[in-house]
């Protein structure tokens, strides 16, 4: 597939924000040992973070929940939805990897989009975890294989069985390699080294809108199957001790939904289901007990809100009859 | 410079090296004042100038009252050297607070936007107190004055410059003549190290978050995570502070230098004032010997007992920090104090403790474990109106808000009332003693812990601040 996905069988076992395990499939699939196998009519869940969803089990993730409501909708026929896309994951990576996993998985009947920041949808972002380079001047789309670091080390630890070293080791290299080491004749204590990769963004330079215009543009050639955007807002909000319920990024929102109309890709904001579900319940979508209770990645809740929105826009667009 | 910097330890390490090396005892010291300097004026260099300044003025002064016979040429040298050292100290740490509180008497706009904006030099608060006592001890004939150097390394030592403790001069400028480096000190410093990392790292720093949480959303929250967030702040600020000296007292012990100790499992106290007896020792003894004592002590009568213990505690909670929390906390304490010297004279506490010895020492812990933790409300908050709302909320019993109970948090609540159970029971071995076994294996367990769990939000010391 020319880009970096994990190995099929490999195992996460995320601990410090929820409590799951995350088996690895073919094409770094969550769950499915080999996708390309299974007949059924797909439906793929394009994300980062956000669908590869490490903090939940595996039979939690929002792909997972979708497949079973459709089978419990259409019981006789064979859907099956994945999630595909890695943590870092942004628009312009979807863009190379909605062609890449065509051509290995047939049967591709529709494509969702989660999208969880606005950021991701715009040009020069941190190409750090990136494959799809999206550039605003000028205006240009590449492809630039993004290798994790550090594979080299963590391979000739694993291979001793030394791998339980590697983060006392990397927080080592980081403080040394981000702390500068000379006086600084000034009132105020060294600071840190920022990250070079956030100082090197450059700052955007065109409006919201012509960037979407190019890149959804270039999205509504890309496949057969429809696209449907689903954004997930991040509300309700904790600020300063109150539950904020508005999206402070509507009005972006009203500019992009005309543009995705424009190109045939289908939109529906998870916003209002948010905030009804902290209305009747005053639970949040995001957060867990042992990171942050009111922000990060979505629980069980939040999977289980965004899938029915999914499974919703599934129904009442006909994507499955 | 800190204790967490990465080119921290390169520049301890190289400083024993010298140190076991050179033979020379003035050389030694050489070493010493060096390396102090490096390490204060690597964090500010221009605030070095201040440090120098404090450093030349109390030692001129100390030489005058030493010398001199006049008695009163004696009290203005140590009236001009607490002066300065007070001045400056007023300057950097008290000077906005000053002005902010001032301009709202005279409603003086032009007070608010004075730029006061200069920064605290690296451990003023505790700098002053060491040279301040320093000259009053040579006032008293406790100590001759030192060498210039030797009086200079006690002024600049760096593990003890950024947050104490406030060591004596009268303890500490004695063992300068002989710095030895032995394998007993270099093995107790690194225990000593050791055991501050683990509870500056592993604990303070990751239950942090938790407590940071509480306070930036306090209105949100449900009542039981408040006294999740109330608790575990008290654990919090014990082992970040208690990390920090454990530390302090190591890297100097690992140069041959002992420095005192500054807790003694404080919250074991069983009351208020034997929680001050084991609470940052060396603060507590300093504001005894040097403000409560100096005002005449309980010398005075009742009433002037209470006032000199009000101001002794106000001044201690100021020295904590330039605002009006602080001064509560400090005046809570005092309060605590002397409701405690009340009733420690009462019929009743006589008999129940002669009587009913147990139940009379479990209910005194509780009392005094649960008025310190709620004290720490006022030391934490933003604000006065802050510290009333939490501590309404604690006792709300309301359900209503966001429950937050961290696996992590809950497991350092309950491991740290069952470890001081555990030493409460005379199980010594919890404490890691030197001449055991086992106690190698755990330090390298607890430097291991520190760093594979090395917090991603790293936390200044608590006491950094002051």
């Amino acid at each position: 597939m020319d880009k970096y996905i994990q190995s099929p069988g490999m195992v996460y076992k995320k601990r410090t924000e929820g409590w799951a395990t995350t088996y690895k499939g073919a094409y770094g699939i969550n769950a499915i040992p080999d996708i390309s196998k299974i007949q059924a009519k797909k439906i793929v869940v394009w994300g980062d973070s956000f669908v590869e969803a490490h903090q939940v089990e595996d039979n939690e993730k929002i792909p997972q929940r979708v497949t079973q409501k459709i089978i419990s909708k259409r019981a006789n026929e064979d859907y099956l939805c994945f999630g595909a896309g890695k943590s870092g994951d942004s628009l312009a990576d979807f863009y190379f990897d909605i062609q890449k996993y065509e051509k290995k998985i047939d049967n591709i009947i529709l494509h969702v989009i989660l999208l969880t920041d606005l950021k991701d949808s715009l040009p020069d972002q941190n190409s750090d975890k990136k494959d799809g380079v999206y550039q605003a001047i000028p205006l240009l789309l590449k492809y630039n294989i993004w290798k994790p670091k550090y594979q080299a080390i963590k391979k000739r630890l694993n291979d001793y069985g030394l791998y339980f070293v590697w983060e006392p080791t990397k927080s080592g290299i980081e403080a040394i390699t981000q702390t500068n080491l000379f006086p600084q004749f000034n009132w105020i204590s060294p600071r840190l080294k920022t990250n070079q990769a956030e100082t090197n963004t450059p700052e955007k330079k065109l409006p919201d809108s012509v960037s979407w215009r190019f890149l959804f543009d270039k999205f509504k050639d890309i496949s057969k199957a429809p696209i449907l955007i689903v954004y997930c807002p991040d509300i309700p909000l904790l600020k300063n001790g109150n539950v904020v319920l508005e999206d402070q990024h509507l009005s972006q929102i009203h500019r992009l939904v005309p543009i995705l109309k424009m190109n045939g890709i289908g939109f529906i904001n998870a916003g209002p289901a948010f905030i009804s579900l902290y209305s009747k319940s005053k639970k949040f979508p995001r957060g867990f007990q042992n990171s942050n209770p009111v922000k990060g990645h979505f629980n069980a809740m939040g999977h289980e809100i965004i899938s029915d929105v999914i499974f919703q826009a599934i129904i009442s667009e006909r994507h499955i009859p | 410079m800190n204790f967490h910097h990465v080119y921290f330890f390169p520049l301890l390490c190289i400083t024993i090296a010298l140190l076991l090396l050179v033979k020379s005892g003035v050389k030694k010291r050489i070493i010493v004042l060096i390396t102090s300097l490096i390490f204060y004026s690597y964090v500010d260099l221009v605030f070095s100038l201040i440090l120098a300044m404090s450093l030349i003025v109390s030692y001129i002064c100390s030489l005058n009252i030493y010398r001199h016979e006049n008695v009163y040429v004696k009290k203005m040298a140590l009236l001009i050297g607490i002066l300065i050292n007070g001045i400056s100290l007023f300057i950097f740490k008290y000077l906005s607070f000053f002005f902010e509180n001032t301009s709202i008497l005279f409603d003086d706009n032009y007070s608010n936007t004075v730029l006061l904006n200069i920064g605290l030099p690296l451990g003023i608060s505790f700098y002053s107190f060491r040279l301040i006592s320093y000259l009053v001890d040579v006032y008293k004939r406790r100590l001759d004055p030192p060498s210039v150097i030797d009086f200079s390394i006690y002024g600049t030592f760096f593990p003890i410059m950024v947050s104490g403790p406030i060591s004596r001069a009268l303890r500490f400028i004695p063992q300068i003549s002989n710095i030895t480096i032995t394998a007993d000190k270099l093995y107790r410093g690194y225990r000593l190290i050791a055991i501050g990392f683990f509870l500056k790292l592993f604990i303070a720093d990751r239950i942090a978050p938790y407590v940071n949480f509480f306070y930036d959303h306090n209105e949100a929250m449900d009542f039981i995570s408040a006294w999740m967030a109330v608790l575990a702040y008290s654990v919090q600020i014990y082992c970040d502070f208690a990390g920090y000296s454990s530390t302090a007292i190591g890297v100097a012990l690992m140069m041959g230098l002992e420095i005192e100790d500054n807790f003694n499992f404080p919250y074991l106290a069983k009351s208020i004032s034997d929680f001050w007896r084991r609470w940052h020792i060396t603060l507590s003894e300093w504001i005894r010997d040097y403000i409560y004592i100096a005002l005449g002590g309980n010398r005075g009568g009742a009433l002037r007992t209470i006032v000199n213990i009000s101001v002794a505690m106000v001044l201690c909670g100021l020295w904590h920090g330039a605002a009006w929390t602080f001064v509560m906390w400090g005046g809570v304490h005092a309060l605590l104090l002397i409701m405690n010297r009340v009733w420690r004279e009462t019929k009743a506490s006589m008999i129940l403790s002669d009587q009913y010895p147990r139940i009379y020492n479990v209910c005194a812990w509780f009392i005094t474990y649960l008025s310190v933790t709620l004290s720490w409300v006022f030391f934490r908050s933003e604000s006065l109106k802050q510290a009333k709302e939490v501590i309404l909320q604690l006792f709300s019993f309301s359900f209503n808000g966001i429950g937050w109970y961290h696996p992590f948090v809950l497991f350092v609540l309950i491991a740290f009332a069952f470890f001081h159970l555990l030493y409460k029971s005379n199980i010594r071995w919890i404490v890691l003693p030197i001449d055991s076994k086992y106690t190698p294996t755990i330090l390298l367990c607890l430097i291991w812990l520190s760093f594979v769990f090395y917090p991603t939000e790293f936390q200044p010391f608590v006491y950094e601040k002051f």
